[in-house]
């Protein structure tokens, strides 16, 4: 099943020019654990996390989530 | 001192204790108790950690370890996936002794406890169809029959990764 929720790291680490490996050592999410969140394949996130992410790339959590509904 | 390492410990005096009082009756029977532990010992440090003897505990042939098999298909890429299962492993208690991104294998190994002489985990990953597949294969390194041990590591491992994905 197609998860509804895309996670757009991928874009605000390119806006902020931030690398993974440097988001994942200020966040304190590992490398492996932020590529599975940037591919939107995690099953849920903390709120600490999505936290920390915020406060690193200086954004608001909608700029990281968005709502894709797909209607068949 | 951790539990574990604590329990550990504590089995392998009582243990030490039995084989001095058997062998102090008699020079032959001290002997024979020393080429036992010494092939044990050099069983568990050069062949049951070593991933080249894979083909040994994996064998459908043998027929002295007991084995379970798992095949599970992932929607994550190879190369992140091998460093997520790694990751797993350590957190599910298992000691990883071998990952290599580039063939997509995994060895890790679980502890002895009082009911098991511990287990030997395979897991290979290979892309299919833009997806991972994941097979996984938990060996007893001594025992025909494993009690469940097998089974449960299986369990225990897909638990921890389903966990894992809460980020």
């Amino acid at each position: 099943m197609e998860m509804a929720i895309i996670v757009n790291l991928d874009v605000m680490m390119a806006k902020r020019k931030m690398s993974l490996t440097e988001l994942s050592e200020r966040v304190g999410v590992s490398n492996v654990n932020l590529s599975i969140l940037k591919q939107s394949k995690g099953k849920a996130i903390r709120f600490s996390t999505l936290e920390a992410i915020c406060k690193v790339l200086d954004c608001q959590p909608g700029d990281i989530l968005e709502y894709k509904c797909d209607d068949r | 001192m951790k539990k574990g390492k604590a329990s550990n410990l504590i089995f392998f005096i009582v243990y030490m204790a039995a084989i001095m009082f058997i062998s102090a009756k008699s020079q032959q029977t001290f002997y024979i108790i020393g080429a036992v532990m010494g092939c044990l010992l050099f069983f568990s440090v050069f062949v049951r950690g070593n991933f080249y003897f894979k083909p040994y505990f994996t064998s459908r042939y043998n027929i002295f370890t007991s084995k379970v098999k798992h095949q599970k298909e992932f929607d994550l890429p190879k190369d992140i996936l091998v460093d997520k299962m790694a990751e797993v492993l350590s957190e599910a208690g298992f000691k990883v002794r071998h990952a290599d991104k580039v063939s997509g294998d995994l060895f890790a190994t679980s502890k002895a406890t009082m009911s098991s002489w511990g287990e030997n985990i395979y897991i290979k990953l290979h892309e299919e169809n833009g997806t991972t597949k994941v097979d996984f294969c938990s060996v007893c390194i001594f025992g025909i029959i494993s009690w469940g041990k097998n089974e449960r590591n299986y369990e225990h491992m897909m638990e921890t990764f389903e966990n894992s994905l809460i980020i």
